[in-house]
């Protein structure tokens, strides 16, 4: 089991065509069990999209998902989407839970907690991710409508009030 | 981001391929005030252990049931449509207040037109 708390992790990646000793690597930085930034910033725009193409079917061969239990992100400025993996342009872009700096030893607790995770990531992968990508994918849908629709809500909720307000002063 | 010299380099025919892999340290200090606050350094880590205890407890529950029992118990369709009437009728309250006030403020245009030109 891994003794530090899963913090984000980097390779950096200057160019590339065969990626056949990144599985070692992304073995080496704890990929799976850590978040990942996979920074493929120096690469040309065709380079990347290579890269890409040949990573998930890697990723897939090494039942690693490209988005959880942890993510690996893509930091390139290059591109802006992409159908499998999370693409940030500056580490800003990462969500603020994965941004922080741990290098004190764990305590008790600390430790106590990341058994637990350890034991539910490793439960996750069993089940298979890239089989159930699809029934995520199915779930999610609705879920960001109704986080679509409830932003839009506070809008129209928030000009009302403003409008009631301006009305009485 | 750590610029350090490559650990790993690749040599193919006709490319190269080098990562630079830091496994040791985080890979930035994103907030630069965190580092200095030691003091919350370990209560921060708990927190974020226990959000992710938390969040992979929840996924691989949502992974470990089948599908037709979500479907079952998903709540996401009538939270949906209960949202949309609410969207409606705050959309026709927006509407109605400001047209009322763009029509109070067209008469007051057409008074100062009529007071000034005719």
């Amino acid at each position: 089991m891994e003794t530090n708390a899963p913090t984000l992790r980097e390779i950096l990646i200057n160019c590339t065509q065969d990626i056949n000793s990144l599985p070692r690597l992304l073995n080496e930085a704890n990929a799976g069990s850590s978040p990942i930034i996979l920074n493929v910033e120096s690469l040309s725009h065709e380079n990347i999209l290579k890269f890409l193409d040949l990573l998930y079917p890697l990723l897939k061969e090494i039942n690693l998902h490209p988005q959880f239990p942890y993510p690996i992100f893509i930091m390139t400025d290059k591109i802006s989407h992409h159908p499998y993996f999370i693409i940030i342009h500056a580490l800003k872009d990462i969500p603020t839970h994965y941004q922080f700096k741990h290098e004190k030893k764990l305590t008790p607790r600390e430790i106590s907690l990341m058994r637990t995770t350890y034991l539910h990531n490793k439960k996750i992968k069993n089940l298979g991710p890239f089989e159930k990508e699809q029934d995520l994918q199915t779930f999610f849908k609705p879920c960001k409508i109704l986080h679509d629709k409830i932003k839009e809500l506070d809008y129209f909720e928030t000009l009302l009030k403003k409008i009631n307000r301006d009305e009485q002063t | 981001m750590n610029a350090k010299t490559p650990k790993n380099t690749i040599n193919m025919d006709d490319f190269s391929v080098h990562f630079d892999l830091d496994t040791d340290t985080p890979a930035h200090d994103p907030q630069p005030g965190l580092a200095s606050q030691k003091k919350d350094q370990s209560l921060k880590v708990v927190n974020y252990l226990e959000i992710e205890s938390k969040r992979l407890s929840h996924l691989s529950n949502f992974l470990d049931t089948p599908v037709e029992t979500h479907k079952k118990h998903d709540l996401t369709k009538g939270l949906i449509s209960q949202i949309d009437l609410d969207l409606e009728k705050t959309k026709h309250q927006v509407i109605t207040k400001l047209s009322q006030n763009a029509s109070g403020l067209f008469q007051n245009i057409e008074y100062l037109w009529e007071k000034t030109f005719l």
